[in-house]
């Protein structure tokens, strides 16, 4: 009863979302009165408690970043896993905050808007810190649950109710394609423990399976990708995407753009390096690397391309922001598919780029739909003298999204792209370097908006609150692109706990 | 795979006698169209209702809630079976359990999904 008590002290970050969770369903029932907005401080300062408990696990883990027992036989800790934690608690305080100051959401009695954001934060927390499947598929389903009713919270609306069900409709069709390759794989293997799969030799693993029948297991192998692709909305799973972020209450967009995202991408990543590149790996396996860093690549150009080129035909700023974001996608593909640490390393660190400058994008759209009541680029002329503090931290989003010095997306693009030529993949990274420069042109269509127009005096007032975090985002966007080191240590030191080959030192 | 062969042929035999059969009774057959023979067929009267009928809404909710709980209670009969070996531990389990399970029932009944009218 000791070690399971002892055990339970690891999940004590989970714990403590699970509790807020309820806390929140129980308070907004008992108090009944329509302004929830004591629960969205509740919410934020819960993450804030939980990213210390978070940041103390970073410490507590020692130089191999990881504990060395699986804890209950199912969730890894380590420091991978932490990382996306301390990502989404992030994302998930500005999202909080978000809620607060959208002026459309108070009409709606919104105590379950917190409630399920917390909900999807506990998917997200499990299916980051496991290597059992089982465990993966569960907590991959609770972000899905929660995020389709997240989707389609404006009831009345029918552009909201339509998001909620494209969204519904294409999860489960996905998680029935990755249940039934993990089925496959299990059948092949014997195991739903990935690192038994890929470093089981006798009878087990795949190693087994790829000498005698590498068809199935290539099969299956992209069947579970697939499934990984549509969270992450790579082509062709992508089809969701525009219509989903769209349709869906902009905080909510916020939270799929980025934490669940992000997620997609921390158990898409910990499934390529389990299965082919972690140290142990039976040769036989760690041969296909290749083939599934082909893939991966293929996918990656095509998905950075057909993103941009759409993005660039919007002229909805909402849409605009989900083909960005799946163009976004993409250059992270190009980290998977140079399947090095580097390169593992290098999406890891663009992700987290993408959370400062992706979260004030859509700040931007919402102070901008506050005040104008409009999410057309057109609607947006001229307000940039009028909201100038905003709409000038706009700016650094966009010059950061583009991939330009001096802010963190251009030290993101950087290191992905020196990961991609390392590993031999310079034509992806030529593509991705014309695709930056393609999506100049629709960024930077938005800035014209701003500043070279002139205003036709309809829009109200901005809400200040939203503005000041809009601008701390900004600030932080240069100032981690300035001082990336610590921000690059840590996600190297992330991507080591995987039990990939080290990092060399040089670098 | 040879031992699979079998099946492949088997499917496509089907599908071509069953495709076949489409295509030729649609080509060859002899279309003489009245009113008659293109009105709805339901023993000779005029339908009078959808067939699949409609349903209050408050049924669907019902039925959400029993499912729901429903498949909760599957988690108590092996507890019940088991509850000696398991002691105290056990029983704090299932209470944190019932508690977050109770929750739920609140929130339902205070929403009023258990209103009848």
């Amino acid at each position: 009863m000791n070690d399971y008590i002892e055990a339970l002290g690891y999940l004590a970050p989970e714990l403590a979302l699970t509790a807020l969770a309820m806390v929140i369903l129980v308070w907004d029932l008992l108090k009944k009165g329509r302004d929830s907005s004591h629960l969205g401080y509740a919410t934020v300062a819960g993450m804030a408690v939980i990213a210390w408990m978070l940041l103390g696990q970073w410490d507590s883990l020692g130089d191999s970043g990881r504990h060395p027992e699986t804890i209950l036989g199912m969730v890894v800790i380590d420091r991978f896993g932490t990382f996306f934690k301390l990502f989404t608690v992030g994302s998930l305080a500005v999202v909080a905050l978000y809620v607060l100051f959208d002026k459309r959401e108070r009409k709606h009695g919104i105590g379950e808007y917190y409630f399920l954001l917390v909900g999807a934060a506990i998917g997200i927390f499990f299916m980051v810190s496991t290597n059992n499947l089982l465990l993966l598929m569960l907590g991959l389903e609770l972000l899905s649950l929660a995020s389709y009713s997240l989707a389609g919270f404006h009831k009345g609306d029918k552009r909201s109710a339509e998001a909620a069900l494209k969204y519904i409709v294409f999860g489960g069709l996905s998680a029935g394609v990755m249940l039934y390759g993990i089925s496959l794989l299990y059948g092949l293997t014997g195991t739903i423990d990935l690192n038994a799969m890929g470093t089981g030799s006798e009878g087990v693993g795949l190693a087994a399976q790829f000498a005698t029948s590498p068809v199935p297991v290539a099969v299956a192998v992209v069947l579970v990708l697939a499934g990984f692709a549509y969270k992450v909305s790579v082509v062709p799973f992508h089809f969701w995407t525009p219509d989903v972020y769209q349709g869906a209450p902009t905080p909510v967009t916020t939270f799929l753009a980025v934490a669940s995202k992000a997620a997609g991408f921390a158990v898409l990543l910990r499934f390529i390096g389990a299965l082919f590149m972690v140290e142990g790996v039976q040769e036989t396996v760690m041969a296909y690397s290749e083939r599934i860093g082909l893939l991966l690549a293929i996918l990656a150009a095509v998905t950075m391309t057909l993103g941009n080129l759409s993005a660039l035909r919007q002229t909805n700023l909402k849409r605009m922001l989900a083909y960005s974001s799946i163009a976004h996608a993409g250059y992270v593909m190009i980290g998977l598919a140079a399947m090095t640490t580097q390169g593992f390393s290098a999406a890891v660190f663009y992700l987290a780029a993408y959370y400062f400058m992706n979260l004030g994008a859509f700040g931007f759209l919402l102070y901008f739909e506050g005040a104008a009541g409009s999410e057309d680029v057109a609607s947006l002329k001229g307000l940039g003298w009028r909201y100038p503090v905003v709409s000038i931290a706009m700016v650094v989003f966009l010059i950061s999204l583009t991939g330009l010095p001096p802010t963190v997306g251009f030290y993101g693009k950087l290191v992905l792209f020196y990961a991609g030529v390392d590993a031999g993949l310079a034509w992806l990274v030529v593509v991705a370097g014309l695709n930056s420069a393609l999506s100049l042109f629709y960024y930077f269509r938005i800035v014209k908006s701003l500043f070279l127009a002139q205003a036709d005096d309809k829009s109200g007032d901005g809400e200040p609150g939203l503005g000041g975090l809009i601008a701390v985002l900004s600030v932080a966007t240069i100032v981690v692109g300035l001082f990336s080191g610590p921000l690059q240590r840590w996600s190297d030191s992330g991507t080591e706990s995987l039990g990939l080959p080290p990092l060399e030192e040089s670098k | 795979m040879n031992e699979y062969i079998g099946i492949a042929v088997s499917f496509l035999l089907a599908g071509g006698v069953a495709g076949a059969m489409v295509f030729l009774g649609s080509t060859l057959g002899k279309k003489n169209p009245t009113p008659e023979k293109l009105a709805p067929f339901e023993c000779g009267k005029e339908p009078f209702a959808i067939p699949m009928g409609r349903l209050a809404i408050k049924f669907y909710l019902t039925a959400i809630l029993f499912i729901l709980f429903d498949v909760e209670l599957v988690f108590l009969y092996p507890w019940a079976v088991v509850y000696r070996s398991l002691g105290f531990l056990g029983l704090t389990e299932m209470g944190i359990f019932l508690v977050v399970l109770m929750v739920g029932y609140i929130y339902a009944w205070r929403n009023g999904a258990l209103d009848w009218n």
